[in-house]
């Protein structure tokens, strides 16, 4: 199902699925409910949401630019991590409202299409 | 479960290699404690091998079931790699627990090795993140210290703990190190210089972190008709349970609760017939110091919240109420990832048949929580003499 999440991503949608029992959703979505295994359905994620955790990376293989900023957002009821772009450490608490921002990706990377986080409004 | 069935499996034998940035390559790590461990057994009456190694990128190797085998001169035993990340090593004396517990055969033997610092930091960095979450978490470059940084960010503000409170972890198993000779890192640390280290993945610093380490574990179980053979002390393995949780910290409705250390340390318990307060000496999965908090309080010895002020008031250091990591744990006994849950169990059979020289504690039940990915496989151990 990331298939799907990842083609829904390119239209400008966030797929998540919900439970039918006992209403738990996940990401990326999956048939089965992960908690109690009863089937699932789609459900369409807000873009805008608030941070519920956040690190610097100092150290990573993964990106010539460090440091960098990551979050876990929650956007309605499900849980999106994802890399802050416009932010250091110091700009971000907790509760701070973040967007998602979708992007094209070049033809020849793996991806189509990927997100990042805007910090769009600080709590304090 | 019956008291009587979990007295079926003991502990008779274990060897440990010097943990640290070794030459050796990682099978002769295992022959150096394979060595130790067959001291004072008949090692060619094992008849199973089970091999923890969480990654073959660092030196190009699987079919470790097999090598272990060859080296110690058990071809054509049942043999081969079991795999959870960090979790392996406990994963594999698990799984030798349920070969002799089924009846299936008398003696087994579980191995946990990893040979790491033939690769540079950031190849390493890059290794370990295949236990998470390949969309969420690979996809963004949120590597494993990013995780727990990220369960730290939020317990602290949760909870109200500091980032002073998770140096005091560091700096307990560092002192407790120094009484180790087999530890990776020997140097007595401060809470200043803990926090005036340079950032890995901020509020998480070098000395709030393991190291990159290389070693090797052996343990070896059997029946117990075949443990009288070997020992009139063997160590009784009470209970040995696994629980698992999502791959990606996102996905869990409660950040700071490790769900499944503490789905695995509630079966644990029930075996054992014990409860948290039974337990006299615990050995956790301290990867990088949150962790070791977080632990605290899924086992049941401090409540919700609180695991940061029982290390604030000394609890945990030898002579405390429940000694954590006396052997320095990951932070400073070292962390080759899939070596360390045996390294843990090497610890504890030290200590309870009284071998543990200057860090020796008074305890007869003691506890391992051994974990992989972040806390994603959670294996439990529970131990006694
Ligand atoms: C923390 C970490 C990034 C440091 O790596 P690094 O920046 O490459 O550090 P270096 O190898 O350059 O070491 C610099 C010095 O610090 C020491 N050191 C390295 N890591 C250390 C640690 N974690 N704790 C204490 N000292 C450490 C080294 O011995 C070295 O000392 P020296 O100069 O006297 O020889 C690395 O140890 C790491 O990634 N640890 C986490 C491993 C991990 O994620 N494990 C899996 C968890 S499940
Ligand atoms: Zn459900």
């Amino acid at each position: 199902m990331s298939a799907e999440f990842l083609s829904a991503l390119c239209e400008g949608r966030i797929l998540a699925s919900k439970c039918g029992e006992c209403g738990s959703c996940s990401l990326p979505p999956r048939r089965r409910c992960p908690e109690c295994g009863a089937e699932t359905g789609y459900v369409e994620l807000p873009h805008r949401g608030r941070i519920i955790t956040y690190s610097e990376i100092h150290v990573s293989a993964s990106r010539a630019e460090l440091p960098y900023v990551v979050a876990i957002a929650e956007l309605g009821e499900a849980r999106l991590p994802g890399i802050v772009r416009n932010a250091r450490y110091e700009d971000i608490a907790i509760g701070d409202e973040i967007e998602v921002i979708i992007e094209k990706r070049p033809s020849e990377s793996p991806l189509s299409c990927w997100y990042f986080f805007r910090l769009t409004k600080q709590k304090r | 479960m019956e008291n009587r069935d979990a007295s079926l499996c003991y502990i008779v034998a274990a060897g440990m290699s010097k943990i640290g940035k070794r030459e050796e390559d990682g099978v002769e790590l295992f022959v150096e404690a394979f060595n130790e461990a067959t001291n004072t057994i008949e090692p060619r009456d094992i008849e199973a091998v089970y091999v923890g190694v969480q990654s073959e990128r660092y030196e190009h190797q699987i079919m470790y079931g097999a090598l272990v085998a060859e080296r110690a001169g058990l071809l054509m035993r049942e043999a081969y790699r079991v795999e959870a990340c960090a979790a392996a090593g406990a994963l594999a004396l698990h799984t030798a627990y349920m070969a002799v517990r089924s009846g299936l055969y008398k003696v087994a033997m579980a191995v946990g090795l990893e040979k790491m610092t033939s690769k540079n930091t950031e190849e390493v960095t890059d290794s370990l993140m295949s236990a998470s979450d390949y969309y969420l978490d690979q996809l963004n470059g949120i590597t494993i210290p990013a995780q727990y940084a990220m369960l730290a960010r939020r317990y602290m503000h949760d909870f109200g703990a500091k980032e002073e409170d998770l140096c005091l972890i560091a700096v307990k198993n560092h002192e407790n190190a120094l009484y180790n000779p087999k530890a990776h890192i020997q140097r007595r640390i401060t809470v200043e210089e803990c926090m005036n280290s340079r950032p890995v993945a901020r509020p998480l610093k070098l000395l709030d972190s393991a190291p990159i380490s290389d070693g090797a574990v052996v343990v070896v179980v059997a029946s117990e008709e075949a443990a009288r053979r070997y020992t009139d002390t063997p160590v009784r393995i009470l209970a040995s349970t696994v629980s698992s949780d999502t791959l990606s910290i996102s996905q869990r409705r409660d950040l700071t609760w490790p769900r499944a250390v503490h789905s695995a340390a509630e079966k644990a318990y029930k075996q054992a017939r014990l409860k948290p307060s039974d337990i006299q000496l615990a050995e956790v999965h301290d990867c990088f110091t949150i962790n070791e908090i977080l632990l605290y309080e899924a086992l049941g010895f401090a409540p919700r919240g609180c695991g940061y002020i029982l290390a604030r008031e000394g609890e945990t250091q030898r002579g405390g109420k429940i000694p954590v990591n006396t052997s320095g744990g990951l932070k400073a006994r070292g962390h080759p990832v899939g070596a360390s849950g045996l390294a843990q169990i090497y610890e504890i059979c030290q200590q309870l048949t009284k071998q543990a020289g200057k860090r020796q504690v008074d305890a007869e039940k003691a506890i391992a929580v051994n974990e992989g990915g972040v806390n994603s496989t959670a294996v439990v151990h529970v131990l006694a003499v």
